[in-house]
């Protein structure tokens, strides 16, 4: 080996060990500040470094381009390095001032249901960073949740501190002794909610749009009279009520959410093409790993109103410089496959091992 | 520390017993009155089987359990490394002449450790973001890699302790198996790492985040390349190098497996999978 590719070498062994530490150092310091010491002028001439290292090698070893699979190994790193260039902060300025387009590298959306939207917002929602050249409509926002089994239950503690449990299911009765009163269970909630209706107070049941679980029961008195009382799971003080009666709801555990949904339309709003104006030209249901592709962005399901279910969040990230990082990544992938474990495969002296392996095997069982 | 009183726990006792009465079998076969019986060899064989045959049915019984693939905390893949490990050594010794089978009857047991006793077992549904086709192949090729390169950072162990050729004829020299242990699990490594990064661009819109489980893996991607440009460089006039870094692979890989996902210093985007 010559003196200048054993220099190549010792610098690449030198910037692979700082790459492994700078990984560590990272680790500890977290996401926030770790990506702001990867995207930091002095790393990115590191990394600007590194890319020029690479493209060195090519010229000093040969066997980078004979071999296939050292070649997409090496090409593929590079790829992704030059698609992460291209794909951060400042790749995005780049191309700004080379296109004119502005594109910004990730940015935030909140959407009410029947509304439109069409500007990105920084994290914080105070600052819109960039009007898209078309609006996103979301139709509807809901929440799927797993399956729950009924295991539902009303706890009860009498005057005297007789403890009951009665099954929180419609139509269920306990009576609490001779003479004593009898109780009811008359609806049950997933998710209760006071509204107001033309002055007067509705209960209702507004599955899917938060969590509230409740039970309704009534009390029958040993001389006849009847009243209701509410039972919350998450405010158990809440109306006790002056019957000595201690109830307490106990419903299954919080329900675990199988997935969230944002029905969304894409609308074309540039003003210079009037035939498309307004018009719907894309729906999709954006959910979590199944984004919405269009105009340069992706678009993810991100947040949601946790207390009514009426808006979502969706992050927007641009598609800059990602796909030069997957063909990076394919390259990659295909090159130690190759590399590591196909070419051994394909070499004869493999096969021939195989075979006489297999030869063995056969004489020992024909014995 | 609790025992689990279920079936779910016998079984993982059980393939406990049976990799380490396997172990135990395979060193007592090595005393020169039982090796000129053959016994201890083959008692070690057939209770390594038996202990792959019961990890598989706790796999199965997991997988039954939970309706999906058992992948989504430390206690499932740790079930899944212990069942994975006898057909590794099998495939090995068989085909790359890479021994070290009493070490992975250990790895086998020791690994079901934290899953018998430390971890707790109750199912968990998969959160929005694991449910993807993507979930079940990155857990895969990373617990495989796992595996292998433990069973390097062995063989680059007895390279340092013996500094020369194994004992057994029939298998490479200690630093070459180290060598083709690594050049096995690098690929599957690297699977690992491009898979997490695709699927993190489907479900959280960046395909690199900066999270600590991410630097932690890239960290010890980082090392094999490492080892690969060191040994291409100097070829084995430092044996002792290259097993040296073949063993901080794995403690690097140890630290990604078990201190990211435990300990609190580390939170972040994986830390649901404790």
């Amino acid at each position: 080996m010559s003196k200048v590719a054993r220099s190549i070498m010792l610098l690449a062994l030198v910037a692979i060990g700082i790459f492994a530490l700078l990984s560590v150092l990272g680790a500890f310091y977290g996401a926030e500040k770790a990506k702001l010491l990867f995207n930091s002028i002095a790393l990115q001439f590191y990394f600007s470094g590194f890319f020029v290292l690479i493209v060195t090698g090519f010229m000093k070893f040969r066997s980078l381009l004979r071999r296939p699979g050292l070649f997409m190994i090496h090409a593929g790193c590079l790829l992704i390095l030059a698609g992460a260039m291209w794909s951060s902060q400042s790749g995005h300025r780049l191309y700004f001032r080379l296109s004119g387009n502005h594109k910004i590298p990730k940015g935030y959306m909140i959407i009410e249901e029947g509304f439109e939207e069409k500007h990105l917002f920084s994290d914080d929602f105070m600052q819109p960073l960039v009007e898209l050249p078309f609006t996103i409509k979301l139709k509807d926002f809901r929440i799927e949740y797993y399956d729950k089994p009924s295991t539902s239950v009303l706890n009860i503690i009498t005057a005297d501190g007789q403890h009951l449990q009665l099954p929180a299911e419609v139509g269920q009765t306990v009576s609490l002794g001779q003479g004593k009163n009898e109780i009811t269970v008359l609806r049950t909630f997933k998710n209760l909610k006071v509204r107001t209706l033309d002055g007067q107070r509705v209960v209702t049941d507004e599955e899917g749009t938060g969590f509230n679980p409740a039970v309704q029961v009534e009390i029958k008195q040993p001389d006849g009279s009847k009243y209701t009382r509410y039972v919350f799971e998450l405010f158990p003080d809440f109306e006790q009520g002056d019957d000595a009666l201690q109830l307490s709801f106990v419903s299954h555990e919080p329900p675990v959410i199988r997935d969230f949904l944002s029905e969304v339309v894409v609308i074309k709003t540039c003003p210079e093409r009037s035939r498309g104006d307004g018009k719907e030209i894309l729906s999709k249901v954006i959910e979590v790993n199944h984004p919405l592709h269009y105009g340069g962005y992706h678009f993810y399901q991100h947040s949601y109103d946790a207390e009514e279910g009426k808006y979502t969040i969706l992050s927007v990230t641009s598609d800059s410089g990602l796909y030069c990082v997957y063909a990076g990544y394919w390259m990659l992938c295909l090159g130690v496959i190759w590399h590591f474990w196909l070419r051994h495969i394909a070499s004869s002296s493999f096969v021939a091992a195989l075979l006489r392996r297999m030869d063995r095997l056969k004489s020992k069982t024909e014995k | 520390m609790a025992i689990k009183y279920t079936y779910q726990g016998l079984l993982i006792y059980l393939t406990i017993a049976a990799y380490l009465f396997a172990f135990v079998a395979r060193i007592a076969g090595r005393k020169p009155v039982l090796r000129s019986l053959g016994e201890g060899g083959k008692a070690a064989q057939i209770l390594y089987l038996a202990g792959f045959i019961v990890a598989t049915a706790s796999f199965g019984y997991r997988w039954y359990h939970v309706r999906h693939v058992p992948f989504q905390n430390l206690f499932e893949v740790f079930i899944a490394m212990a069942m994975a490990v006898y057909p590794l050594s099998i495939f090995c010794r068989r085909f790359l002449r890479v021994g070290g089978e009493a070490a992975d009857m250990l790895i086998g047991a020791i690994v079901l450790v934290p899953a018998g006793f430390v971890f707790h077992a109750e199912p968990q549904r998969l959160p929005p973001a694991l449910q993807c086709w993507l979930f079940a192949p990155h857990v895969a090729v990373y617990l495989l890699a796992y595996v292998i390169m433990a069973k390097a950072a062995v063989q680059a162990l007895c390279q340092l302790k013996t500094a020369g050729d194994s004992t057994d004829s029939s298998l490479i020299p200690y630093e070459e198996g180290t060598y083709r242990m690594i050049c096995l699990g690098f690929p599957l490594l690297t699977l690992g790492l491009i898979m997490g990064s695709w699927w993190g661009k489907l479900a959280w819109g960046d395909y690199w985040d900066w999270d600590p489980k991410e630097l932690w893996g890239l960290a010890s991607w980082l090392v094999y390349v490492e080892y690969f440009h060191v040994r291409y460089l100097f070829g084995k006039r430092y044996p002792r190098l290259n097993s040296s870094i073949a063993i901080l692979g794995a403690v690097v890989i140890i630290i990604t497996l078990l201190w990211v996902n435990l300990s609190r210093l580390f939170s972040g985007l994986h830390s649901y999978a404790t």
